[in-house]
């Protein structure tokens, strides 16, 4: 990606080498008065500008407000933590109102913007009809200064696709606006209330609302809400309406068992075709996953469950992973870390990994596998049908004793690019061996994740060579 | 600002490359953060001190966990000089003041959001010719 910088930009003769950028991308950098203008001009040919947490203010406001107005070529424009206050909206805004702007995403959170703020991208909203994307999450909002927004929305000219509000101290009261919305906004994709205290009244009111609005809603990320089981029939009907619907997200909710078991009527429904679900931390047990079974086997749609911090525990895994087995399954990416598994479910995965084909990603990390599981899980990794390519297996007790299986899995598995072993106690002994297998030609690791392991300083030399010898391959830590 | 030249001598540190920080300074980039940066809201500390210290970017898998501590580099320099316990690691003193991140249940890949925890636990490093380069863990004062 041209011009990428993470942390400290790069010299101005960088800049000058590389003049026509179509992509500025800076993050964690705080600006020089100079950094700044050298920024300013480069700024007036990009496409995409993103200055996430750069300490600007509401005079950088200024100056980006006329790079708006010049360059007509600018889509995206990224602004994330910097406090730019509802004054450095207003300067923004000037720039966006104008007709030659063509801005199409526009993101600022956590910008320190209030409900005043509200009333200037209102009008943004009304006038600008290249806006297909506003992020304004972490920004103390509240209901009014979003009703305000709607309003903006409303507007025939708007044709927004996708809205982001997480943190936005909204209350009950904002649905009966987004219900208004909805209704009037045909366009509108994608949807995210995330860490909102909306409450089951509020969250199936806004059920309704989706299933009778016209809008063909992809994604709904309604993470931390204070949904329970008492509103999952009304989000299972959005599911079994809405065949659009494609990612859904109620993590961090306890909507429990029961709540599960009705969301999974809308799930299981022909019309549903979900592809991405999130439930992680979602209070749910054992007892669920007689349902999530069912669902991983029967619905080829879903690519993609988390089901993170839930007590899933053995006895649900097992049922899971005869799910894996069926050969209508076509899950992608399982993610079950910390369910409160232990070396007793390794058998039955190392079975289902042996088995499925199509499962890439397998997230583990904060189960009590230990070595023992880890070396049951291996025998199915190396099995030709398994296909996995990331595997995440932090913090689950692991130690140097495993290694040696591990190595074999890394160099004999071309599929495997990426392996997190992440505190895990594996010791200079373990960390020799990984090594051992990184330098096996057939080994095919890109990233290899090692936080917060402990090595000694001839380790860490090894590690270093190792890295330098494989330029394509990343060792995290 | 203070503690802003102090995120840059780091972050200029770190990307002076591998060969520029040493262990001890990768340990303090990580781990130490005193006087506590103070955040825009309580929630958002984790996710901006992390990136600051170059811990999430784009292209690198969000960390599952990470503790900050709140007490002077010194302090933990100190423990190093004490009895260390069976696996060879070395405990502070008294408790210090913490801030241990961990990563929510999404997505591994950034923007990593995280669940903060405020706590007083005495920390355990690994040292390496007197200075800390690895945080082992914390714990509670016994009762």
């Amino acid at each position: 990606m041209a011009g990428v910088h993470a942390g400290v930009g790069p010299s101005l003769q960088e800049d000058i080498k590389s003049t026509v950028k179509m992509e500025l991308d800076i993050q964690c950098e705080e600006m020089s008065p100079s950094r700044w203008a050298e920024l300013l001009s480069t700024m007036k040919s990009c496409k995409s500008i993103r200055l996430d947490d750069c300490n600007l203010s509401s005079s950088n406001c200024e100056d980006l407000s006329s790079i708006i107005n010049t360059n007509p070529s600018l889509t995206e424009l990224k602004l994330n933590n910097n406090e730019l206050g509802d004054a450095g909206i207003e300067y923004l805004c000037k720039g966006l109102l104008t007709p030659s702007c063509s801005l199409q995403k526009l993101w600022l959170q956590n910008c320190n913007l209030t409900s005043a703020s509200c009333e200037t991208l209102r009008s943004v909203l009304s006038a600008q009809l290249s806006l297909t994307e506003l992020h304004v999450g972490d920004n103390k909002l509240g209901t009014a200064g979003v009703k305000v927004l709607c309003q903006g929305m409303m507007n025939p000219n708007c044709k927004l696709q996708k809205l982001q509000l997480e943190y936005c101290e909204l209350t009950a009261d904002i649905v009966e606006a987004l219900n208004a919305t909805l209704q009037s906004k045909p366009t509108l994709k994608e949807l995210s209330l995330s860490n909102n205290t909306l409450g089951d009244t509020a969250v199936k009111q806004l059920c309704r609302g989706l299933v009778e609005a016209s809008c063909n809603l992809e994604l709904l990320h309604l993470e931390n809400c204070g949904i329970t089981s008492d509103s999952c029939r009304e989000i299972s009907a959005v599911l079994s309406n809405k065949s659009s619907l494609i990612d859904l997200s109620v993590g961090d909710n306890k909507i429990g068992d029961s709540g599960l078991a009705l969301l999974c009527q809308g799930l299981m429904h022909p019309n549903c075709k979900i592809q991405k679900l999130w439930l992680w931390d979602c209070d749910l047990t054992s007892a669920s996953c007689k349902d999530l079974s069912r669902l991983i086997s029967t619905k080829e749609t879903l690519t993609e469950i988390s089901l993170i911090d839930n007590n899933l525990r053995d006895l649900g895994m097992e049922m899971l992973c005869q799910a894996l087995k069926d050969p209508r399954s076509k899950l992608q990416e399982l993610w079950i870390r910390e369910c409160g598994l232990t070396t007793a479910c390794c058998k039955a995965l190392s079975s289902a990994v042996s088995v499925n084909k199509h499962l890439k990603v397998l997230h583990m990390g904060e189960n009590k596998l230990g070595d023992a599981g880890v070396e049951l899980m291996c025998e199915g990794l190396l099995h030709p049908n398994c296909n996995i390519q990331s595997l995440w297996l932090g913090n689950c007790d692991l130690t140097a004793a495993c290694c040696a299986t591990l190595a074999t899995v890394m160099a004999t598995k071309q599929c495997l690019t990426e392996l997190d072993l992440s505190y895990n106690s594996l010791e200079d002994e373990g960390i020799r061996k990984i090594c051992e297998a990184l330098r096996n030609p057939s080994c095919n690791m890109q990233q290899l994740i090692l936080y917060d392991i402990f090595w000694s300083s001839e380790v860490d030399d090894e590690l270093r060579a190792l890295e330098e010898s494989k330029p394509e391959m990343k060792i995290i830590s | 600002m203070a503690s802003w030249a102090l995120c840059m001598a780091m972050v200029l540190a770190a990307l002076a490359g591998a060969v520029g920080e040493s262990r001890y300074e990768k340990f303090l980039r990580q781990h130490v953060d005193h006087p506590q940066t103070s955040a825009l809201a309580a929630h958002r500390y984790c996710e901006t001190m992390l990136a600051r210290r170059q811990v999430t970017a784009p292209g690198r898998p969000c960390k599952p966990s990470n503790t900050f501590v709140h007490a002077p580099s010194e302090e933990l320099v100190a423990a190093c000089t004490q009895m260390p316990d069976a696996m060879g690691f070395h405990s502070t003193p008294t408790p210090m003041s913490l801030t241990a991140c961990r990563l929510r249940g999404r997505d591994t890949r950034p923007p990593c959001a995280y669940r903060a925890r405020q706590v007083q636990h005495h920390v355990r490093v690994a040292c390496l010719d007197g200075l800390p380069v690895h945080l082992a863990g914390t714990y509670a004062p016994p009762q």
